[in-house]
């Protein structure tokens, strides 16, 4: 916890579970043993150890979102993270919220400060103890073997009200020297060593520093502890029988005005008026619980304890055409993208759809705060969630959108050209095709903060095409040029890769029930990872000779193989033979031959191919290519065609 | 007169399962409705739970789950009929009633295991395939909701290993079943009282 926010997401997190234990427990009150009762906050006690948000997900309720709301309230547009359960003060406190967290910071820090004293303390009264009567230690030995735990020391000490155990490793237990210390209250104690309550109640007291300003909590640690004990009543009264039952009642009513000891690392029989009252009643209705009981309690707890730890995924609130404008901020700022492709799909739709709020979900930081005010003031205008993408014309939502040339430029940082189109009032005809507009934006997606985002790295530009589906490459569109030149031939590919998170649904509008038809899904999938990608490439030769030379040459081949990072060169290439050949295999390799009519020349296009992609393999463009040229059926040249930059690319 | 609350207490009950395992959907004017609703199932549990209290006395622990769960489970028949979204509250009470519901099969299939001990012909023994019914059902029901909480990251294999339970659990609740009419079965309801309440209805 490293600022306000990230205590207050953390501590209404516990808070949500604590107040699930609190229903959980009244409903199983009477039904589930003392045991399951103090076992049950063990999982608050998981909760509050890891931090609120782990990945992306909330015990029941997304208090990202209540949290965000506040932060947003005030001006901040930041992304609130739970790093670790602890306070952690970076600098000196400038704004409000700081001061704030400096305060709370202090306060834990005098809680834990008030508690090392106090056990300090009991420990110097604790030196000033004599030792016990031999039949005492004789007693204390008995119940001991019986409950099979190791001998601790006992001591007496003048003036104290009650029995007590102190300590985790050396434990001691301390008895009233002035008055004879009941066998039952030996055993409560002895039944406290055998559950290593003393070390419990340091994780409570710990647990309870932390979050000294939620009373809910504050209660919770108060209850845990009187769990503890009547877990230990429970365990005593089931070795006692009849009036020893009573008895034991008797004695813990007698302790009802009697001061207690409430110091961490130590358990004490007398736990408060009130507790004791509490306690008492439990004795009245006091019961053994079946031994098959234990499976029971095992699974609801453990059902529990996956519901809290787990928790569930943050999901994206609904279309927020009319939402306050700072609620609906918040809520979608409160789901983080935790894909590079959710990130990019974000962005894309935010631009299909015009949408300030999807744009939020993927916004860096910095561009938080404007967005902030930017959504404000189109609400005060009823505008609602419109945000202006830098695009010239309006986008095809329908049409979708793809991510081309997508790699990786260094560790978190995935860039890639978005591509949409334009809408029909751009369609044109040339005569014979249909010419289509398409915008691109390169984009930069990086994590930030634990969450991943986008930004575009330059302006949209505009191309036009005759290609109508950009599914499986457009050369209209920037391509990756590879290539290499021996004794005036040179071989080149032209390449491309495209990635899209597939958002089609099918609909089904008849009453017989059959699909007719699909539409593209606008809503962000902010955790998609990629589920559709390609590559395309193309082959050219050029001869820089004289058109002698060329028309010298009635066939061409080439035969080429796409090497990536950390990839083996492969050690043939597909032979060619034939004047109209062509083929590809899934590995990247191509290989086509083509005859040259006279006068051809200075290029000569030797077509291409394309293919799937696995989407969920890292994106790369390939190091280099191997290409073997040859004319005429004959071997020309081996080359290796590496990337030209500044041309097409 | 305990025979004849006993053998409708017991009938109730495997009915109550009849009911919570079998679902009927029909279509009405665009809406499905699950004519065995779950909550007449719980409704039988209640009414079974007065009946046979007196012979188990922790049953009666059993009737405020009962009604909550009988409850939750006809406000879940009505948003299903509607197809009403559940939403975040919806959600927190339904995870309770989960709980409420793996503690509630468990304690009473231990108390019919309790009856069936008592009233069970010799060498039959009922009440422990009752038990074993009872501990195979609450370990199902655990696992399928683990898995639905670890679905995110199991992937494929997820779909297969819940069908796979799902079979494993509905077997268990028809040979539940099947036990509780074989105990019914074997409660001799004296003549007598037949004659005495055809006497009455006359």
């Amino acid at each position: 916890m490293r600022d306000l926010w990230s205590f207050l997401l953390q501590t209404l997190n516990a808070g949500g579970v604590a107040v699930l234990l609190l229903a959980v427990k009244a409903l199983f009150k009477d039904k589930l043993p003392p045991k399951w009762q103090f076992s049950a906050w063990g999982v608050l006690g998981i909760v509050l150890l890891i931090p609120a948000g782990w990945n992306g997900r909330f015990a029941l309720v997304n208090w990202q979102y209540v949290v965000e709301f506040m932060k947003s309230a005030v001006g901040d547009f930041s992304y609130t993270r739970v790093l670790f359960p602890f306070p952690v003060v970076r600098s000196a406190p400038q704004t409000v919220a700081e001061w704030l967290f400096l305060v709370y910071t202090v306060g834990v820090l005098v809680h834990l400060l008030m508690y090392l004293l106090s056990y300090i303390r009991l420990r110097f009264v604790l030196r000033k103890g004599a030792p016990v009567s031999e039949n005492v230690r004789e007693s204390v030995n008995a119940i001991a073997s019986g409950l099979q735990i190791k001998r601790c020391r006992v001591i007496q000490v003048e003036g104290l009200p009650s029995a007590f155990v102190s300590g985790v490793i050396r434990p001691v237990l301390a008895i009233p020297a002035q008055t004879d210390c009941d066998g039952k209250i030996l055993l409560h104690e002895l039944m406290h060593l055998r559950s290593k309550d003393t070390l419990w109640s340091i994780c409570i007291a710990l647990l309870r520093s932390l979050h000294w300003c939620n009373p809910l909590l504050v209660y919770c640690a108060k209850r845990a502890v009187n769990d503890m004990e009547a877990r230990c009543d429970q365990c005593v009264l089931e070795q006692l029988e009849g009036e020893e039952r009573r008895e034991y009642g008797r004695i813990l009513l007698s302790m009802v005005n009697e001061r207690f000891a409430r110091t961490p690392g130590t358990t004490c029989v007398n736990n408060g008026a009130k507790s004791i009252r509490n306690r008492i009643e439990s004795i009245a209705r006091f019961k053994k619980y079946p031994h098959g009981m234990r499976l029971v309690s095992v699974c609801i707890l453990l059902l529990l304890g996956l519901s809290a730890v787990i928790g569930e995924p943050v999901t994206l609130p609904s279309q927020p055409k009319q939402a306050y404008a700072r609620t609906s901020f918040a809520s979608f700022m409160s789901v983080p993208c935790t894909t590079y492709a959710g990130a990019m799909d974000a962005y894309a739709k935010a631009v299909l759809t015009q949408n300030g709020y999807y744009r939020v979900l993927c916004a860096p930081q910095t561009m938080r705060a404007a967005l902030g005010e930017e959504m404000q003031t189109n609400y005060e205008n009823n505008v609602f969630s419109v945000w202006n993408s830098g695009l010239s014309h309006d986008p095809d939502e329908q049409g979708g959108y793809y991510i081309y040339n997508l790699h990786k430029t260094e560790e978190d940082v995935y860039e890639g050209l978005l591509v949409i189109k334009l809408l029909s009032s751009e369609v044109r005809y040339d005569g014979e095709y249909e010419i289509h507009t398409l915008a691109y934006q390169p984009l930069r997606t990086y994590k930030e903060n634990g969450r991943w985002v986008t930004v575009a790295t330059d302006d949209f530009q505009t191309v036009t095409t005759t290609e109508a589906d950009i599914s499986w490459g457009c050369e209209d569109l920037p391509v990756l040029v590879y290539g290499a030149t021996q004794d005036h031939w040179t071989a080149e590919v032209i390449t491309q890769n495209f990635y899209t998170v597939e958002s089609a649904v099918q609909v089904q509008n008849n009453s017989f029930g059959f699909a007719n038809g699909t539409y593209f899904d606008s809503t962000p999938r902010p955790n998609a990872d990629f589920t559709k990608a390609g590559q395309m490439h193309r082959k050219r030769v050029y001869h820089n000779g004289t058109q002698e030379e060329r028309d010298a040459v009635s066939v061409i081949s080439l035969s080429v193989s796409a090497v990536y990072p950390g990839e083996e060169q492969p050690e043939t290439l597909t032979e060619v033979t034939g004047s109209y050949v062509s083929g590809s295999n899934s590995h990247g390799a191509s290989w086509s031959s083509h005859s040259a009519d006279a006068g051809w020349g200075p290029m000569l296009e030797l077509g291409g191919g394309g293919g799937s992609l696995e989407p969920e393999t890292e994106p790369a463009f390939p190091a280099y290519y191997v290409a073997r040229l040859g004319t005429d059926s004959e071997f020309k040249a081996d080359l290796i065609l590496t990337e030209q930059k500044g041309e097409d690319g | 007169m305990i025979e004849r609350k006993l053998y409708g207490g017991i009938s109730k009950i495997a009915w109550g399962y009849f009911l919570l395992y079998c679902n009927i959907n029909i279509a009405i004017g665009g809406i499905t409705v699950n004519i065995l609703p779950s909550f007449a199932g719980f409704l039988l549990f209640l009414s079974a739970i007065g009946l046979l209290c007196a012979e188990e006395r922790e049953l009666s622990l059993l009737r405020i789950p009962c009604i909550v769960l009988a409850v939750w489970n006809g406000v879940q028949w009505g948003l299903d009929m509607f197809g009403v979204q559940t939403n975040e509250v919806l959600r927190i009470v339904d995870f309770i009633c989960v709980l409420l519901n793996l503690y509630f099969h468990f304690q009473l299939l231990t108390n019919m295991a309790g009856i069936a001990e008592k009233y069970q012909p010799e060498d039959v023994f009922l009440n422990r395939k009752l038990l074993q019914c009872r501990t195979a059902q609450t370990v199902a029901l655990t696992v399928i909701f683990v898995l639905t909480r670890f679905q995110p990251w199991l992937g494929e294999v997820w779909a297969y290993i819940s069908v796979l339970i799902l079979i494993a659990y509905l077997a268990v609740c028809f040979y539940m079943m099947h036990i509780l009419f074989r105990l019914r079965k074997s409660i001799q309801i004296p003549q007598t009282d037949e004659q005495g309440e055809n006497d009455e209805t006359v």
